[in-house]
């Protein structure tokens, strides 16, 4: 099975997989922190919508997770309010 | 059902009419404010919450704005900063000849505005992510921002423990003169009241000539990208000093050009669009991409960004750009207070102040005769 990093951690996915849906099946449900009070956020609308799944994707902050299809170039960071 | 009495019934639950209720309120007479939806459901609610002095040419409009962006910070005083509102300060840059610019900021320290003409060094340490190519710009360290929502929604919340009452979901529809008294009427409703005041933004013309007058106030529609939050880029408010031609201009077609700030929630809000297309709320990627493609060349560390969501709304606009602010030259106790632009939320303390001050005959804080009503009624005289 192809692999995406996750915090140093490999990922497995199937083809045409989103991200998230990697992530949670990993069982790796706490895609980022909030800025200010640090409460951890998942897959909420799981259509692009509300920005609650976003994560760091190969250095870049605000990926949505639900809408980025899985990828073995992907290295992918918990996002700790914007950084 | 009963009618309700009170003495100045206040139309709309924007920045206006909550302004209007505050200052009614501190000048000692009882009012209810009523609206046809929700607090901040019009404008006020789709709009950005800048309060400028910057943007404005001398004249009584920059007068008005001076005195209400420092009201803007005594109301926050008296009832607590619960809307955002801090003075960031305001930089026009200019992206090629800088000399209207510099004239204007000249007739502007003139006319009391506190200006700084900052040179490219000086821009990048006020704003160290925006691009190398700008060489001059303006401080205005009075320029102020707040949440206009939150503002609406926190004047009129406590304004309510002050005795204000506030009604929601119920949409004027008429509005009578009899003997010494102007009822206000719903479909489930009736106000008797001795003065109107009619803050209905926009949409103030139909409430003019549901009272029997007249008002030309029309729409402009403007568009706001909202990124995702983001790192601090952005710290004053930044526009292109070609917006002050663009707000002042009367043409319909579009017109757009750079104005970006960040919030204290992260988001960061790019503007300004200004055309002239009715009441057409739909979305237009022509306008978007336009405003995106010159936010980025302004903020080159924008061009990453993810935007949130983008929104549109209608600016009042009246016909020579003055916000209408007085009595109804046709029925006696009917007051505007509307009109505002995009200036709306800047201007909104000082209107108020004046239709209080108008209604108790005290001497308002500024000259009161170019925002008169008058202007646009004489023809129905
Ligand atoms: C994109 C954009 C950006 C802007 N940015 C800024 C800015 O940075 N700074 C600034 O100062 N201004 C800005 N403005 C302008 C500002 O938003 C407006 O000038 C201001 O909100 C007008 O406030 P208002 O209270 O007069 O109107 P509104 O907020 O529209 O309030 C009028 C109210 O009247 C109610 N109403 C209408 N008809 C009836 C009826 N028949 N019965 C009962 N109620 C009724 C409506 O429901 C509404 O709530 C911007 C506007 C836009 C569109
Ligand atoms: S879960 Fe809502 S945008 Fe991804």
């Amino acid at each position: 099975m192809k692999h995406f990093k996750f915090d140093d951690e490999n990922i497995p996915f199937h083809d045409g997989e989103s991200v998230a849906a990697a992530l949670l099946r990993a069982g790796k449900w706490r895609f980022r922190e909030t800025r200010k009070t640090k409460e951890d956020r998942s897959l909420f609308c799981g259509i692009g919508h509300c920005f609650d799944c976003i994560v760091v994707v190969n250095g870049e902050i605000n990926q949505r997770a639900c809408l980025l299809e899985a990828d073995e170039k992907l290295s992918i960071r918990k996002q700790l309010g914007v950084n | 059902m009963k009618p309700l009495r009170t003495e100045v019934v206040i139309i709309g639950a924007g920045i206006v009419g909550a302004m209007c209720a505050y200052y009614v309120n501190r000048a000692g007479l009882k009012a209810i404010v009523i609206d046809r939806g929700t607090v901040a459901s019009g404008t006020t609610g789709a709009g950005e919450g800048n309060i400028m002095v910057s943007d404005k040419s001398p004249g009584p409009e920059l007068e008005l704005a001076l005195k209400s962006r420092d009201m803007w910070f005594e109301v926050a005083q008296d009832l607590g900063n619960e809307f955002e509102l801090v003075a960031k300060g305001g930089l026009a840059v200019s992206r090629g000849d800088a000399s209207s610019l510099f004239e204007l900021s000249n007739s502007q320290s003139v006319a009391g505005v506190q200006t700084k003409r900052v040179g490219a060094s000086e821009i990048q340490e006020l704003e160290p992510f925006i691009s190398k190519a700008i060489q001059n710009g303006v401080h205005y360290p009075q320029d102020a921002q707040c949440q206009p929502m939150l503002a609406a929604a926190h004047i009129l919340r406590q304004l309510q423990r002050r005795g204000l009452e506030f009604i929601g979901h119920q949409e004027v529809l008429k509005i009578e003169r009899k003997s010494e008294n102007l009822t206000v009427r719903t479909s489930t409703l009736e106000i008797q009241s001795d003065f109107v005041v009619n803050a209905a933004g926009t949409w103030a013309g139909e409430i003019a000539r549901l009272a029997g007058s007249e008002l030309p106030i029309m729409p402009r529609r403007g568009f706001i990208l909202v990124t995702a939050p983001l790192p601090k880029y952005v710290n004053h408010k930044v526009y292109d000093s070609d917006y002050v031609d663009n707000v002042a201009s009367s043409d319909a077609d579009l017109q757009t050009s750079t104005v970006i700030e960040g919030t204290q929630s992260g988001t960061i809000l790019i503007g300004a669009s200004r055309e002239r297309v009715g009441f057409d709320k739909s979305i237009s990627v022509s306008v978007i991409q336009r405003l995106a493609r010159q936010a980025t060349s302004l903020f080159p560390i924008l061009a990453g960004a993810q935007l949130l969501r983008v929104y549109n709304g209608f600016r009042p606009y009246s016909p020579d750009h003055l916000p209408v602010i007085g009595a109804d030259s046709l029925i006696p106790g009917l007051y505007h207070c509307a009109g505002h632009e995009g200036a709306g939320i800047g201007l909104s303390a000082g209107s108020g102040k004046v239709i209080a001050q108008l209604i108790k005959n005290e001497i308002p804080i500024v000259n009161p005769e170019p925002f008169s009503p008058a202007r646009f009624q004489m023809a129905y005289l």
